[in-house]
C-alpha cells in the first residue's frame, strides 16, 4: 500500500515528476502537469484572496471541461471543500444542495449562475462568459499565485457528494482526503496505471467514480481524456472517440457499457489500445459482460463495489477462463486495507456460504459521515473497537470465499448507476398540493408512481412535470398511475406489494 | 408532414417530460438543445422505431446529426427501412 497523501498535493507533485507530460485533453486542447498545477494554483490564489478559509464548501456547477476540473484542484489547493453539483439538475435540487452546504464560494457556468437563486451570498466565478456579480475565471487567472497556502491533514474534508436523499432532500457524503486518496492510490497500483496510459474520463463529476479519474491519473502520471458531451449519447461516436484518442482505460457503469456494446460498432472502431475496462455503480448482467469479453478479447474487466459511503470497498477481477459466463458476477474481495463483515439480522457475524448478511465496512475508505444529518449513528457505528460503515446492501459467501451482492434492505435503486431513493420521487410528488398519497416502486428497468388524488383531479403529464422541477430527470417516474384509493396493509402502511402487482399486471 | 415524422412527434410528445417542453414540438424543433432528447430518451426512442418499423438502426445511423430533429429522424427511419428492403 502506498502512503497516502491529501489530495492538494497529488497535482503538485505529478508537475514535480512529469512536468511536461500531458494531464488533460479536451478536444484539441491540453493542460501538461506543469500548467494544469499552475492553472489550479492561481484558482486556489483567488479562492484565498476572497476570504475562503479550510473547510469552507466550494460549490461546482458546470458541464465537464479542462477548466472545471482545474478549479477542482484549485479548491483543494486552497484547503477548501470541493461540492460538485451535476448542471443538469433541476433549479430547485441545486438550490437544496446549495442551502444545505452553504458554500463560500460558487463556481459555475455562466447559465447556472444567471438561474441562480439571488439570496445565495456565495461568492461567484463563472468558467466561461462573464456574468453580472460574478468573477470569470479569465480574472481569476490573472491573479497572482500565493506562496503559503494551507496545510493539510488526511481527516481533513475534501469532498461534499450529494445522493439521494429517502427524506426528500439530497444527502451530503463527507470525504475525507484520506478517503479519495486511499481509493486513488490502490487502484493506480492494483491496476498498474503508468505514464502511457489514456483514461476517459466519462463519469459526472459529482458521481465517486470520477476521483478514479481526477486523482488515480495524477497519482500515476497517466493522461486524462475529456470527451464531448454529445459523444456519451451517441454510442459511435464515443468509440471512434475511444479508437482516435487511443483510450486505454475507462471506468464506467454496465449502462454506458451495454450502449457501446450494443451500438458502438466495436468490430469496425477495434479499441486496439483499451487494456482495462472497470466497471461500477450497478449490477452487471452476465449476458453483457459476456457479449463484452467476446468484442474486445484483449481487454481485462474488472467489477467494483461500494456505495458512495465506502467508495470502492471490494473488487473482482473477471477470469475470462473460467468465469461460467452465466452466473451472476462476483463483487470479489475487500481491497487492501479494507474489512468487511457480513452481519445477519440478528446481529451475528455470518461466516458461512449461503447465507445472506448485511455488508459492513472498515478501512480508509470509508467516509466521515453525512453533512449535518441524523442518519450518521444509524450508517456508521463502532463494533469491537472499529469504526463500521452499515451499506445496507446485502451479500453472501461463495465457494471461494468470494462476496456476491444480493441487493438493498431498505427503498434505495440504482438508475444507469445513480442512487435513487424512492423517498425522494415519493416526497417530489407529495409536495404538490393535489396529491394525498405517494408509492414509487421499480417495474422492470423503470420507475412506477402510483398517487391517491386529493380533491382536484390530477394528469399523470401534470405530476411528471411537478416531479421534472423538482428531481433529476432520471428520477422522474416513466409511469405515473392516480388512483381513487391507495391500499393499505393491516399495519397502516401503503400495501406495496399489492402495487407491486398492479403494476406488472396492469 | 409524412407518417413517420408524425408517429415521431407523437412519440415525443407522449414521453414523460414532454410537458411544456413538447408545446410547438415541430418536423424541426431542435430536440437535443431543446432538452426533449437526453441521452436516456435517445435510447427510448431509438428502440421504439426500431420495434415499430421492425428494422435495426444501422451503427453507423446512430449518430448526432441523424437526430437534430424529427425531420431528421423521420428522414433517417426512411433510409434504413428502405436498404433493408
Amino acid at each position: 500500500m502506498p502512503s497516502r497523501r491529501t489530495l492538494n498535493s497529488f497535482v503538485s507533485e505529478a508537475a514535480r515528476r512529469w512536468p511536461n507530460r500531458p494531464a488533460l485533453i479536451e478536444g484539441n486542447t491540453g493542460l501538461t502537469w506543469a500548467e494544469l498545477d499552475h492553472t489550479a494554483g492561481r484558482v486556489g490564489a483567488t479562492l484565498v484572496r476572497f476570504g475562503a478559509k479550510p473547510g469552507d464548501r466550494v460549490a461546482l456547477c458546470a458541464e465537464k471541461s479542462i477548466q472545471i476540473i482545474a478549479c477542482i484542484h484549485g479548491v483543494l489547493k486552497a484547503g477548501c471543500v470541493c461540492v460538485p453539483i451535476d448542471p443538469a439538475s433541476p433549479a430547485a435540487r441545486v438550490n437544496a444542495v446549495l442551502e444545505d452546504c452553504a458554500p463560500a464560494v460558487i463556481i459555475g457556468s455562466s447559465k447556472m449562475l444567471r438561474n441562480l437563486d439571488g439570496s445565495f451570498s456565495a461568492v461567484r466565478i463563472s468558467i466561461n462568459e462573464s456574468v453580472e456579480g460574478a468573477q470569470s475565471l479569465q480574472e481569476v487567472m490573472a491573479v497572482e499565485p500565493v506562496s503559503s497556502m494551507p496545510s493539510l491533514g488526511l481527516t481533513d474534508l475534501a469532498y461534499l457528494l450529494y445522493t439521494s436523499g429517502s427524506t426528500g432532500k439530497p444527502k451530503g457524503v463527507m470525504l475525507s482526503h484520506e478517503n479519495v486518496s486511499a481509493f486513488a492510490t490502490w487502484a493506480a497500483v492494483e491496476f498498474n496505471l503508468g505514464l502511457e496510459d489514456h483514461v476517459a474520463s466519462v463519469a459526472p463529476l459529482h458521481f465517486d467514480l470520477s476521483t478514479f479519474d481526477l486523482y488515480s491519473t495524477a497519482w500515476s502520471g497517466a493522461a486524462l481524456y475529456i470527451p464531448p458531451g454529445m459523444h456519451l449519447s451517441f454510442p459511435v461516436r464515443l468509440a471512434e472517440w475511444m479508437a482516435a484518442q487511443r483510450i486505454s482505460i475507462m471506468y464506467t457503469v454496465p449502462s454506458l457499457l451495454a450502449m457501446i456494446a450494443e451500438r458502438g460498432d466495436i468490430r469496425r472502431n477495434k479499441l486496439e489500445q483499451l487494456r482495462l475496462l472497470l466497471f461500477a455503480g450497478e449490477v452487471c448482467p452476465p449476458r453483457l459482460l459476456s457479449t463484452l469479453l467476446d468484442l474486445l478479447p484483449q481487454v481485462e474487466f474488472a467489477n467494483l463495489y461500494g456505495p458512495t459511503e465506502t467508495n470502492v470497498c471490494t473488487f473482482e477481477r473477471i477470469d475470462r477462463e473460467h468465469w461460467d459466463r452465466v452466473s451472476p458476477l462476483s463483487i470479489g474481495v475487500p481491497c487492501d486495507g479494507t474489512r468487511v463483515l457480513l452481519i445477519d439480522d440478528g446481529g451475528i457475524a455470518v461466516d458461512k456460504k449461503g447465507i445472506a448478511g448485511e455488508l459492513w465496512v472498515a478501512g480508509p475508505t470509508v467516509a466521515l459521515g453525512y453533512w449535518r444529518s441524523d442518519k450518521n449513528d444509524a450508517r456508521f457505528i463502532q463494533h469491537d473497537g472499529i469504526r463500521w460503515c452499515r451499506t445496507g446492501d446485502y451479500a453472501e459467501y461463495d465457494n471461494d470465499r468470494r462476496l456476491v451482492f444480493h441487493g438493498r434492505r431498505d427503498h434505495m435503486v440504482k438508475i444507469r448507476g445513480q442512487r435513487v431513493e424512492l423517498g425522494e420521487i415519493e416526497s417530489a410528488l407529495l409536495s404538490h398540493a393535489g396529491v394525498a398519497e405517494a408509492a414509487v416502486l421499480v417495474v422492470g428497468e423503470g420507475l412506477v408512481a402510483f398517487v391517491r388524488q386529493g380533491s382536484n383531479r390530477l394528469s399523470s403529464a401534470e405530476l411528471q412535470e411537478h416531479c421534472a422541477g423538482r428531481v433529476p430527470r432520471y428520477m422522474v417516474p416513466a409511469e405515473i398511475r392516480v388512483l381513487e384509493t391507495m391500499p393499505h396493509g393491516s399495519t397502516g402502511k401503503i400495501d406495496r406489494v399489492v402495487l407491486q402487482r398492479m403494476a406488472e399486471y396492469g | 408532414m409524412d407518417d413517420v415524422e408524425q408517429f415521431v412527434i407523437d412519440y415525443l410528445r407522449s414521453r414523460p417530460l414532454a410537458g411544456s417542453r413538447a408545446v410547438g414540438l415541430n418536423g424541426e424543433t431542435r430536440l437535443m438543445e431543446s432538452g426533449i432528447l437526453d441521452s436516456l430518451e435517445l435510447m427510448s426512442l431509438v428502440s421504439r422505431v426500431e420495434q415499430h418499423y421492425s428494422f435495426n438502426l444501422p451503427e453507423d445511423e446512430f449518430v448526432p446529426e441523424n437526430f437534430e430533429t424529427p425531420h431528421s429522424i423521420a428522414q433517417t427511419i426512411k433510409r434504413a427501412t428502405s436498404s433493408r428492403k
